[in-house]
C-alpha cells in the first residue's frame, strides 16, 4: 500500500514538473514572440498614424508635425530605437496590426468593443467627446433679449431635440455607428474627407459636420473667421478614450507602452505638445 | 493586586475601544462610502452652466427718448451692471430632470437712492441675489412625448408675443416621426410677467390671468420648416364684472434654406377685446410681421430685415395698436430694443415700422463684427402740434464688435446712433433733432 502511494506521488511530482517546464518553454515563447523584443532587434519602431488628423498629425511645408509625430519620437527615445511612421487610413488601423505591417498604431484611436476582439488597447492618453460643427442659423433661438432664455443649445445630444438636421459623416470614421444609434430620426450624408464634411455644412446639404471634439476645435481654432455663423457642440460627459493600438495579447508591449503613457501624462508632456500646435 | 485590577480595567476598557475602532475603521467607512456613493451618482447627473456679463454703458443725448429727458445740455450718462446667471440640471433618470436657474444681478452707478438693506445684501440699483427664475421638472417618458410642470420660460417665435418666465405646464407631443411637432401650455402669470392690459389701474394686477397657448411645427422637408400657434389671453378682473380682457393671437413662422440662401417670416393676427380705461372697453384687431431674407457665406453674413407692427406709435389703447402680453424682440441697439442700455421700447410696438441691412463678418483672427442700419418709420403720418404730418421717426446706425479671448472668455463693445427725424420731434412734440448716442463695452465668461 506504501510502495503504491509511494509510486503515485512520484508521478504526480513528474507530472508537475513536466508541466512546468512545458509553461517555461511557452512563456519563453511568447516573451520571444512579443513584438517589443523585435523592435528592440530591429532597432527600430514602425508606427501607424493617420495620413490627416490636426492636431495629432499633419503636414506642413512638406513636414509631418503634430503631437502624435512627437509623441512617436519620444516613444523611440524611450526605447532606445528609431521610427518608421506608417501613414494609414482609419479603416486600415486593425488589420494593419494584425498582418504585422506596424508594430503600434498611434492614430488618434478611440477605444471601442468591436476593435477590442482584434486589438489591444494602452492606456488612455487623451479624452475628447463626439462633436458637431453646426450652421447656428439651423440651431433654434433660445435667447430674446438680455436676460430670457430657454435651455440653450449646448451639446450634440440637444440636436436630438431638432425633428429636421442632417448629419455629414465622414466615411469609416467612429461616427456612422454613433449616428445609426443615437439620432436615428435625422438624415446623414457620407463625405470622404474632412475638407467635403466642412463644404457640406457651408453649401447647405448639411447642417453639421460631426467628428471628434479635438478636430473641430483645432479646425475652427485656425478658421477664427467661421465663429459668426458656425459654433461646436461637444458631448458632454460622455467621452471617449484616444489609446495606442497594440498586437492583441502582447503583454510586454503593452507593459512597456502604458509605462511610457503614464509617465508622460505625469509629467505633463501631452500638455506641452497640445500648446505647441 | 491593584496592578491586575488595573490591568484588566485597561484590558476591559481596550477591548471596548477596540470594539469602537472597529466600529469605527470598518463600519463607518462603509456608511461613510455608500453615502459618498450616492452623493457621486447624484454628481454625476448634475449640470452646472451659466455665464458671468458685465457692461459699462455710457449714452449722452439732448434729445428725449425712451426714459431719457430732454435736456438743453448734452446730458451723459455712465452706469454699469452685472449679471451672474446659474443653470442648475439634475437628471433623476432616464424620463426625468430637474431644471432650475437662478441670476444675481446688479447695477452701478444708474441710481444712487436704493440703500443696501433694500437689497437683500446687493449693492446698486435693482440689484438682488439669487433671484430663482426657473424650477421645474420635466418628464419624458418616451421620446415623442415631454412634458414640464413648474416655473418655466414660455416663448414664441420672435418673442413678439411673449418671451417671460411664468409658472405653469408644458405638453409636447410628436407624431408622424417628428414630422409634426405639437405643444399645448398655460402659464399662470406671476409678478411682474403681466402687464396692466388697459384696466387703468395705476399698478399691475395679477388676479385670474391665465396665458394658453397652442401650436405645432412641420416639417415639409429638411429645409422647409412651418410653425402656427395661437395664444389666448383671459384677465378676468376680481373687481369689476363681466371680465375685462380676452385677446387672442393667431401666429405663423415660416423659415426656408436653400444652399447659402435663408428666409425667415412671421406673421401675427391679434383680436379681441381689452379695457380703455377704467369704463371704457376696446376692441383690438391689429398685426405684426417681421421678415429676414439672407446670404451666409463662410465668414460673412449679410441680410435684409424689416419689422413693423400695425396700430398708433404713441398709443397702444388705439384700436389697431398691437397689444403683446410680455414681449422682448429687439431690431437695432437704441430705438427698438430688449438688450439693456436706452431705448424708445423694450419690446411693445406698434404703429412703427423699421427696415434695414445687416452684415456679419470677421476681421481677424477672433475678431468679429456686425454693422446694421435701420430706417424708421410710422405706419401712419403722425400730426405735430401745428398740423404738419410726417412718418420719418429716424435712422440708426449699429457697430458692434466682437473679441473672443479664450474659448469661454469674451470682450465685447458696441456704439450706436440714432438720428431722429421730423416724425420722431412730432411724436416726443420737441423741436430737437439732435443726435442720440450708446457706447457698450463688456464682458462674458460662460461656463
Amino acid at each position: 500500500m506504501k510502495n503504491i502511494n509511494k509510486k503515485y506521488r512520484s508521478r504526480k511530482l513528474y507530472g508537475l514538473w513536466l508541466l512546468f517546464i512545458l509553461a517555461t518553454f511557452a512563456l519563453d515563447g511568447q516573451i520571444k514572440e512579443s513584438r517589443y523584443f523585435q523592435i528592440l532587434k530591429n532597432q527600430k519602431i514602425r508606427i501607424g498614424m493617420s495620413v490627416d488628423y490636426p492636431p495629432l498629425k499633419f503636414e506642413k511645408e512638406g513636414k509631418n508635425i503634430g503631437i502624435e509625430i512627437d509623441m512617436a519620437s519620444s516613444l523611440a527615445e524611450f526605447l532606445g530605437v528609431n521610427t518608421e511612421i506608417v501613414p494609414l487610413s482609419v479603416k486600415e488601423y486593425t488589420s494593419a496590426i494584425e498582418t504585422n505591417k506596424v508594430d503600434v498604431i498611434l492614430g488618434g484611436m478611440s477605444r471601442n468593443l468591436e476593435r477590442g476582439k482584434k486589438i489591444w488597447f494602452s492606456e488612455p492618453y487623451l479624452s475628447i467627446t463626439p462633436a458637431v460643427f453646426v450652421n447656428k442659423r439651423r440651431l433654434p433661438k433660445t435667447k430674446f433679449g438680455e436676460e430670457f432664455e430657454e435651455i440653450p443649445y449646448k451639446t450634440i445630444w440637444d440636436i436630438k431635440k431638432l425633428a429636421a438636421f442632417t448629419f455629414a459623416v465622414k466615411e469609416g470614421s467612429a461616427y456612422q455607428s454613433l449616428i445609426r444609434s443615437e439620432f436615428d430620426k435625422h438624415k446623414v450624408i457620407v463625405v470622404n474627407s474632412n475638407k467635403e464634411g466642412f463644404e457640406a455644412v457651408f453649401s447647405g446639404s448639411a447642417h453639421g459636420f460631426i467628428h471628434d471634439s479635438l478636430f473641430l476645435e483645432y479646425t475652427i481654432k485656425k478658421n477664427s473667421q467661421w465663429k459668426n455663423g458656425y459654433a461646436i457642440l461637444k458631448g458632454g460627459k460622455r467621452t471617449e478614450k484616444i489609446c495606442a493600438g497594440i498586437p492583441f495579447g502582447d503583454t510586454i508591449l503593452k507593459n512597456q507602452i502604458d509605462l511610457w503613457i503614464n509617465e508622460i501624462i505625469r509629467k505633463k508632456e501631452i500638455d506641452k505638445w497640445f500648446l505647441k500646435y | 493586586m491593584i496592578y491586575i485590577k488595573n490591568n484588566s480595567v485597561f484590558s476591559a476598557a481596550h477591548n471596548k475601544l477596540a470594539v469602537l475602532l472597529f466600529l469605527f475603521f470598518f463600519i463607518v467607512p462603509l456608511n461613510a462610502y455608500e453615502n459618498q456613493a450616492e452623493i457621486d451618482e447624484n454628481l454625476k447627473n448634475l449640470s452646472l452652466s451659466g455665464f458671468l456679463r458685465t457692461r459699462i454703458w455710457h449714452f449722452q443725448s439732448k434729445t428725449a427718448i425712451g426714459d431719457f429727458p430732454a435736456t438743453s445740455e448734452q446730458k451723459k450718462v455712465t452706469y454699469q451692471d452685472l449679471f451672474f446667471r446659474n443653470r442648475l440640471s439634475l437628471k433623476v433618470n432616464e424620463s426625468t430632470e430637474i431644471h432650475s436657474v437662478f441670476d444675481i444681478f446688479t447695477v452701478f452707478g444708474l441710481d444712487s437712492s436704493d440703500s443696501v438693506e433694500t437689497m437683500g445684501g446687493s449693492i446698486g440699483k435693482a440689484g438682488f441675489n439669487l433671484k430663482t427664475r426657473n424650477v421645474y421638472f420635466l418628464l419624458k417618458p418616451n421620446s415623442n412625448f415631454e412634458t414640464k410642470i413648474g416655473l418655466m420660460p414660455f416663448s414664441l417665435p420672435g418673442g413678439h408675443i411673449i418671451a417671460t418666465d411664468g409658472a405653469g405646464i408644458r405638453f409636447r407631443y410628436d407624431f408622424f416621426k417628428g414630422l409634426l411637432r405639437t405643444y399645448f401650455s398655460w402659464m399662470k402669470a406671476y409678478d411682474n410677467s403681466k402687464e396692466d392690459l388697459g384696466k387703468g389701474f395705476g399698478g399691475n394686477n395679477y388676479n385670474d390671468n391665465d396665458i394658453y397657448i397652442a401650436g405645432g411645427k412641420i416639417k415639409v422637408s429638411e429645409d422647409i420648416k412651418t410653425e402656427f400657434y395661437y395664444t389666448y389671453e383671459k384677465d378676468m378682473d376680481s373687481l369689476k364684472e363681466p371680465d375685462t380682457g380676452r385677446l387672442h393671437w393667431a401666429g405663423i413662422r415660416q423659415e426656408i434654406f436653400s444652399g447659402k440662401l435663408f428666409a425667415d417670416f412671421n406673421l401675427i393676427y391679434n383680436w379681441g377685446r381689452t379695457n380703455k380705461n377704467a369704463s371704457e372697453n376696446m376692441f383690438v384687431n391689429a398685426g405684426l410681421w417681421d421678415i429676414l431674407l439672407g446670404l451666409q457665406l463662410k465668414s460673412v453674413e449679410i441680410s435684409l430685415l424689416q419689422k413693423g407692427a400695425t396700430g398708433s406709435p404713441n398709443d397702444l389703447k388705439a384700436e389697431k395698436s398691437f397689444q403683446s402680453i410680455r414681449p422682448s424682440h429687439g431690431f437695432s441697439f437704441i430705438f427698438i430694443d430688449n438688450n439693456g442700455g436706452i431705448s424708445f421700447s423694450g419690446g411693445a410696438m406698434h404703429g412703427i415700422y423699421g427696415q434695414g441691412l445687416n452684415i456679419k463678418f470677421s476681421i481677424i483672427s477672433g475678431l468679429s463684427a456686425e454693422l446694421k442700419y435701420v430706417h424708421y418709420r410710422t405706419i401712419r403720418k403722425v400730426i405735430s402740434f401745428d398740423a404738419q404730418k410726417d412718418s420719418y421717426l429716424g435712422d440708426e446706425a449699429n457697430f458692434y464688435v466682437k473679441y473672443e479671448l479664450y474659448e469661454n472668455t469674451k470682450l465685447f463693445s458696441s456704439l450706436a446712433v440714432f438720428l431722429p427725424q421730423k416724425a420722431y420731434t412730432f411724436y416726443s412734440q420737441s423741436a430737437n433733432k439732435r443726435p442720440v448716442y450708446e457706447f457698450l463695452l463688456g464682458g462674458r465668461v460662460d461656463y
